[in-house]
């Protein structure tokens, strides 16, 4: 890859008049120019440059681009004057002048640059002896001019321009009167191929030339035949050869061709799209005549309705005053309406009166019929026993028994008549009195009501007539035997169901007077396809829309549930589930009995439930004091589950009554308007339809989360809401994913069985209940106040606040978090959510700010007991006085600050959110403190004392590269320290193949080979010298490594600063170690033996590595060691060590070697559980344990070993 | 010790078939250490040939004698590392970051071409890994994963407190279509791959420029993405907000503006640049689409792979 430098190009160019070249044309002529140009530039960098005749300026400009300066020389003003503005360039001037008299001093130029000018001039050799005066000693022309002998051959027009052409012979002649040393080169374009060596340079290479000379010839010549230009280099120093170089304009002589399609692709393209785009001109011209003249007729329209407004109004008046007159002669109406009213009224009272005399006489004939029944009952049971006595004996006897049971039948059915007598007698005893409730209240209301209800009340009277008519038709058409055999089993089948109640049903065809036979006749003829229910809880017309089998089977809806429907499970109403009811009433299932018969008959009377969803005593909670609330009309007696749903069925959801104590039907209402079905009930919706969309019953309940939090494949149709109030609570699932149900159970509501998120709703949230142990709804209310009015803190934070930036407490940062934590904003989770789950657990932070880890580590009970480090802090670490960093004392800031931190603002989060920009300081002189505290440890404060240092460096057959870059580092470390060099002295001891490194630049000594003795052996071996010869210090160093130059500096600084006292490891770059150091101590629990400065006191104390390692874990040993002996373990974080460790690939070996280490540390320092992690790893890759080594361990400092974080051997950062 | 580099410093016109450039720009003298462990990640590549380009925005001579001070003995370590520093000396613009990568890229005579931004590091075997993947792949740019290091910076240290190699969440073409999660040292080009005129950087753009560069060549050339999950290199997240990137809820209305303002260009660029044939059928879309531009192809391949 080489350099690439720009073409220069004006903006305008110059018109060609083919005296000079312009960039306005191409082709031969600027391939042949960019050329000369291209090599001159390479002849140009650095130095001083005339170009003369620079014409347009763009060769000028493109030797400016590598030059020092360059300098134009052009005759045409207009030339001159348009480079300069066409190539501003620091280094770049432009000049009027002639060649044969240039305006520059002698000696000027390092290079002048002329190019096609010669030969356009007559003063040859005054032109030359120009360019001579300004060019140095030793500088250099560079000149061309066409080759007469090629260029203007006999027979061919001459070029105009042009005074005076030479030939070959001729310009070398003239050029070597001028200059003692000339070298040609000819130039000609062409088309062709070239073929290059790959390795040595052009210029050495002789050419092999092949020309084609026609269709069938090649021409082959050492040198290059009928070249049209001369391109002259002259100096009077030594010039070297000019260049071979080569100009290539395209790399494939069919790319223009290719070009020209392309871009006669393009142009058609482009006609057709022209074509298009006026077509769609046209039409949009048509259109826009079109919307004009219809605007036009709008105009017109609107005139003639604004016109007509006008009288319509003045008619409104009339009508106005017209309505005011009415209103007196309908008030005088009214009155008569009342008096009539209050006839009406005391009619129905004699009616009613009549109506239970009746009643009386029926109900004593009843008794009688009864008495009378039982005795025939007997009297059957005789008769029965005697036929079975006698049944073979006597045909009369037989005939009687049959005429007794006939007579038998006929009383049943005179008793079963006045039963419905009765019941008729009491729906319109109770109609009457509905009827005339209504009317008193009626009377109350305003006019306009009173005359609307008039009108009810005479259409009513009206339609009262017509049903009486009709009822007599239609009841002497039921009253007739029905025909067909197949209705006669249905009705049988109803009528013995228990799930026809012909009071419900009466009810809806009040018009008509039935019995109960009746009804059920009317229900299979008329009322299931007229959608009349024969319960509350049967809808035929939704069991028919639910199960389109039925639907097509033609089959009655109620006669096939009772026939198969529960038995196959299905539901004979959105909102009763027989499936749950059998599981939820086990009772219900042994008996056999249906279950809607079931509910309807005892179930509700038992208090049972219909559906997972309606809980009668959460219903029956709400209305504690009927009689503040009389449309209820619940009385005690009706008071069972059944009455109830009902109840709420009919009233209690349009009342805003709750089925349970998390559906809100007034909520749901006004949430989903537009999805729900007119005229369904919120629940029934829900339930049908409303969950498995996505629907919430109420703002805090998320099906769709619940469903895929909790819900396996196998019961993705179990409903959320029923399975969370049916004991998905009290398994401590979450209704949402900021909910937590065992938190809450377990702060607010121990000991007590109450439904979590429903407390949390009606009392909790008021009350200031967390719904999780980072969420303040207190907190919330006061920080935005504009959320109170109308939100619940928790709705709102999961609606909007979260996405708007809104904090659940004072300290939990969510903006901060997403942005710090791109991984939980990539996965596109809330952020305090992920903070709850995961979060906290992974020791990130909640803002800027707290940090959990540094918290949790300070105060060790708080992690004993399991608590979220933040939640503590703000439950009780704040009030407690803790501090929530190690730079914050939020007792003192809030104590120097209560002026400025608002009363419902805790400290710290006054800090983090406004104190710290502000420039307020965390603790008194604390920052100072932590401040002095590392400057001390890292030892800022003075420079090292210098020391007598042995670096040692153990090598296993090392890389070549890397070991001399190690100890060039180790060299530049050194000086870099500004230690004498002879206190350095550095030692290497090969342990793999012997042999003997050199170094031209370092001084090093190389100590016998032990063979491969192990890492720590032979640092041992190197330390034992070093210290013998007085060294204060050993560096141990690995040869694969190399010290930023500043490392050793500050790894002396700090041993200095540590009194010697420490062992000290320079931090592995790039990629650190991840185990834990203290971020002001810079202790840590073992270093590394990378890198690792160790003074001569602690080897005076406990010697050197423990040689039973061979290799790894041993610098770990010798840290705990060291620490047992009261030294420090440090890490320098101003001490960089390069050392690759980050592309290792697995090596079994190495991993054999690694667990075998860590098997002696574990023995070493007790740790029996290590031993078998160990072990089973060893086993696990199908290794031997390493032969028994001595049981008992040497050490029993467990407060200092760790072998809780594996092979960390330390708490790791990540 | 700056004399001593010269040798290193020697402008040469050899052009390197295997060579890499890699530009750093460096503004602030104070925050020199951040430079020294880049350099330091530099020096210590497996990669080698390679020159580290240092492009600096209106530095006196007393400051670059500073700066070369203070990494010589870093360069030294490597001999086939050479180092070129060049010097932006004009009062406009005022931030002239995309200015100073134009420089690094016209003073590039290497093949391959990468950033590394001056407080950022590279892993030993990045350069190694990305160049044989441009090799083997015959991509113009090829990606690598970025791990994020949250540090506290106090005097010239930095003190790591977490480290996540997630970050950057993105690991296909149609991703960085979307949104960049391509930090400015995961990438390198092969430049013989890349038309000349189309290395340039928008001068207009102070921030996401490097954005905008990309989304240009990934537009129109082949792009490979095999290592997006090989972590190659790190971002520190600092604790003293130095972080260009960084840009907090509470950050000045200026500073949100400047981002708002090079986010709208960047995306009105998407919505102009067409996908070449060649990426089209990369993405598998044949024949190819004239119309698919970046922004559609970003909402409508959602789900490629």
């Amino acid at each position: 890859m080489g350099e690439i430098f720009r073409i220069e190009h004006p903006s305008q160019p110059l018109p060609f008049s083919g005296e000079r070249f312009t960039s306005q044309i191409s082709g031969q002529i600027e391939i042949e120019h960019y050329h000369r140009y291209s090599l001159a530039r390479e002849f140009c960098r650095g130095k001083v440059v005339l170009d003369v005749a620079s014409g347009e300026g763009y060769g000028a400009a493109a030797l400016a681009q590598v030059a020092s300066r360059v300098y134009g020389s052009e005759l045409d003003f207009a030339s001159t004057s348009h480079a300069r503005a066409a190539y501003p360039k620091d280094n770049l001037f432009f000049a009027t002048s002639h060649g044969c008299r240039l305006p520059w001093r002698d000696r000027s130029f390092d290079v002048v640059v002329s190019f096609e000018t010669l030969e356009h001039l007559s003063e040859q050799d005054l032109f030359l002896g120009e360019i001579k005066r300004v060019l140095r000693s030793d500088g250099l022309l560079i000149i061309s001019t066409p080759d007469r002998d090629v260029y203007s051959p006999a027979g061919r027009p001459a070029n105009e321009f042009h005074v005076c052409e030479l030939t070959r012979g001729e310009f070398k002649a003239l050029l070597g009167k001028h200059f003692h040393q000339v070298s040609i080169s000819l130039q000609r374009p062409m088309m062709g191929s070239v073929l290059v060596p790959e390795t040595s340079s052009l210029s050495q290479t002789k050419p092999l030339i092949f020309e084609r000379r026609g269709l069938d010839h090649i021409e082959f010549e050492l040198a290059l035949p009928r070249a049209l230009y001369l391109i002259g280099v002259a100096s009077d120093s030594a010039v070297t050869q000019e260049p071979f170089s080569l100009y290539i304009e395209t790399s494939h002589i069919d790319g223009p061709k290719i070009e020209a399609d392309e871009l006669a692709v393009r142009l058609k393209h482009s006609e057709e799209m022209t074509v298009e785009l006026e077509l769609r001109l046209k039409q949009s011209e048509e259109k826009a005549s079109a919307i004009e003249a219809d605007v036009h007729g709008q105009i017109q329209i609107l005139t003639q309705e604004r016109d007509s407004l006008a009288a319509q109004t003045s008619h409104l008046q009339e009508l106005n005053e017209h309505a005011a007159a009415s209103s007196s002669n309908l008030r005088a109406e009214l009155e008569s309406c009342q008096l009539n009213l209050k006839r009406e009224s005391d009619s129905h009272a004699r009616t009613l009166k009549e109506a239970e005399t009746k009643w009386k006489s029926s109900t004593e004939r009843e008794v009688e019929l009864a008495r009378r029944s039982e005795s025939l009952k007997a009297s059957n049971l005789n008769l029965t026993a005697r036929e079975l006595a006698y049944k073979f004996k006597s045909k009369k006897v037989f005939d009687l028994a049959n005429e007794r049971l006939c007579q038998l039948d006929t009383i049943q059915a005179q008793v079963h008549i006045l039963e419905t007598q009765r019941a008729r007698a009491e729906v319109h005893a109770k109609y009457l009195t509905e009827q005339l409730s209504v009317f008193e209240r009626d009377l109350s209301r305003p006019l306009l009501k009173l005359i609307w209800d008039l009108s009810i009340a005479s259409k009513l009277l009206a339609l009262k007539r017509l049903f009486q008519r009709r009822k007599k038709r239609v009841g002497n058409e039921l009253h007739a035997p029905l025909q067909q055999e197949q209705m006669s089993a249905e009705a049988a089948l109803i009528a013995h169901s228990g799930l026809f109640d012909e009071t419900w049903y009466s009810g809806q065809i009040s018009h008509i007077s039935l019995d109960a036979a009746g009804c059920i006749a009317h229900y299979l003829t008329l009322g299931s396809r007229e959608g009349r229910t024969p319960n509350p809880l049967f809808s035929p017309h939704w069991y028919r829309n639910k199960y389109l089998d039925v639907s097509e089977s033609g089959v009655e809806p109620l006669v096939h549930y009772i026939s198969f429907g529960w038995l196959e499970g299905r539901w004979p109403h959105p909102l009763f589930d027989p499936e749950w009811y059998l599981l939820q009433y086990p009772e219900v299932k042994t008996s056999g009995l249906e279950p809607l018969a079931h509910f309807l008959d005892l179930g509700g009377k038992q208090g049972y439930s219909p559906n997972p969803w309606f809980s009668p005593d959460w219903y029956l909670s709400q209305i504690p004091d009927r009689t503040n609330a009389p449309n209820l009309t619940i009385s005690s007696a009706e008071a069972n589950s059944c009455a109830l749903f009902f109840h709420y069925l009919q009233r209690g959801s349009k009342q805003g009554f709750w089925p349970n104590s998390l559906f809100d039907p007034a909520w749901y209402r006004r949430k989903y308007a537009g999805a729900m079905d007119a005229g369904l009930e919120p629940l029934e919706h829900y339930v049908s339809s409303g969950s498995s969309n996505g629907c919430k019953p109420n703002p805090l309940f998320d099906p769709p989360w619940y469903r895929e939090t909790y819900f396996s494949a196998e019961n993705q149709f179990t409903e959320p809401l029923g399975h969370y109030l049916g004991g998905g609570f009290e398994e401590g699932n979450r209704p949402n994913p900021l909910f937590d149900t065992p938190w809450y159970q377990e702060t607010y509501l121990a000991g007590t069985a109450n439904e979590p998120l429903s407390h949390y709703l009606s009392i909790g949230s008021a009350e200031g209940n967390r719904p999780n142990p980072l969420f303040d709804p207190s907190w919330y209310r006061v920080q935005y106040p504009e959320v109170a009015v109308e939100w619940e803190p928790l709705c709102h934070y999961i609606t909007i606040g979260h996405k708007a930036g809104f904090r659940p407490n004072c300290l939990f940062d969510p903006a901060w978090y997403l942005v710090a934590y791109s991984d939980v904003a990539a996965e596109k989770k809330e952020a305090l959510c992920h903070y709850l789950d995961y979060g906290s657990r992974e020791g990130r932070r909640p803002n800027r700010l707290f940090d959990p880890q540094w918290y949790l580590s300070q105060y060790p009970d708080v992690e004993a007991a399991g608590l979220h480090a933040l939640y503590h802090y703000l439950a009780y670490g704040s009030a407690e006085g803790r501090r929530p960093i190690e730079l914050f004392d939020p007792a003192w800031y809030r104590s120097e600050y209560q002026h400025l931190i608002p009363s419902h603002l805790e400290a710290f989060a006054h800090y983090v959110f406004f104190g710290e920009q502000a420039g307020l300081k965390s603790a008194p002189g604390w920052n100072e403190n932590i401040r002095e505290r590392r400057i001390r440890a890292l030892g800022l404060l003075e420079p090292p004392r210098p020391v007598r240092l042995a670096a040692g460096v153990v090598s296993y057959n090392s890389d070549e590269f890397e070991l001399s870059r190690c100890l060039r580092s180790l060299k530049l470390a050194w000086e870099s320290a500004a230690i004498p060099e002879s206190y350095l002295s550095i030692f290497l001891i090969e342990n793999g193949t012997s042999r003997e490194w050199k170094s031209d630049d370092m001084d090093f000594k190389q100590l016998d080979s032990q063979g491969n003795v192990g890492f720590g052996t032979a640092h041992n071996t190197i330390m034992k010298q070093a210290f013998e010869a007085g060294a204060s210090h050993y560096l141990a160093v690995n040869p694969d490594g190399a010290l930023e130059a500043n490392a050793l500096y500050s790894l002396l600084q700090m041993s200095r600063a540590a009194k010697d006292k420490a062992l000290i490891e320079a931090l592995q770059f790039p990629e650190e170690h991840p185990k834990d150091y203290a971020a002001n101590t810079f202790e840590t629990p073992w270093a590394s033996g990378a890198c690792l400065l160790i003074p001569k006191s602690l080897y005076d104390e406990i010697g050197g590595f423990d040689e039973d390692f061979f290799l790894y874990c041993e610098d770990v040993d010798y840290s705990w060691r060291a620490r047992v002996s009261g030294f420090r373990v440090l890490t320098c974080p101003r001490a960089l060590f390069f050392h690759p460790v980050s592309d290792r690939k697995f090596d079994l070996a190495r991993h054999e070697r690694f667990l075998t280490s860590g098997l002696r540390l574990a023995k070493k320092w007790g740790s029996d559980s290590f031993q078998q992690l160990v072990l089973d790893e060893l086993k696990r890759h199908d290794l031997e344990a390493p032969s028994p080594e001595p049981a008992l361990p040497l050490f029993d400092r467990s407060d200092i070993s760790d072998f809780s974080h594996r092979f960390y051997f330390a708490n790791p950062r990540w | 010790m700056s004399e001593k580099i010269s040798s290193a410093m020697q402008e040469t016109h050899e052009h390197y078939e295997e060579q890499l450039d890699v530009a750093i720009r460096f503004h602030n003298l104070s925050r020199l250490f951040e430079l020294r462990r880049a350099v330091l990640s530099l020096v210590c590549q497996n990669y080698q040939p390679l020159t580290i380009h240092i492009l600096t925005q209106r530095l006196s001579d007393i400051d670059r004698r500073s700066m070369l001070d203070g990494i010589a003995s870093t360069i030294l370590l490597n001999s086939r590392v050479a180092l070129k520093t060049w010097n932006y000396p004009d009062e406009e613009p005022v931030d002239a970051r995309s200015a100073l990568l134009d420089i690094g890229l016209n003073k590039a005579r290497g093949r391959y071409w990468a950033i590394l931004d001056h407080d950022d590091t590279i892993l030993p075997n990045a350069y190694t890994s990305l160049i044989k993947e441009l090799r083997c792949s015959g991509a113009a740019i090829a990606f690598g994963a970025i791990a994020v290091k949250h540090a506290e910076v106090f005097q010239d240290a930095l003190i790591v407190k977490s480290r996540n190699s997630r970050h950057f969440q993105g690991q296909t073409l149609v991703d960085l279509f979307r949104d960049n999660f391509c930090p400015i040292h995961s990438f390198v080009v092969d430049r013989a791959r890349v038309a000349v005129e189309d290395l340039w950087f928008d001068h207009e753009l102070c921030k996401l420029e490097d954005y905008d560069f990309l989304i240009r060549l990934c537009s129109k050339y082949p792009v490979s993405f095999e290592l997006a999950t090989q972590v190659v290199g790190d971002y520190y997240f600092k604790s003293d907000d130095s972080n260009t990137i960084y840009l907090s809820p509470d950050a000045p209305r200026s500073s949100i503006n400047s981002w708002e303002e090079a986010r709208d260009i960047v995306e009105a660029r998407k919505k102009r640049l067409v996908l070449s044939a060649t990426v089209q059928r990369m993405l598998g879309i044949q024949p190819a689409d004239p119309h698919l531009t970046v922004a559609r192809a970003a909402n409508w391949l959602k789900d490629s792979p």
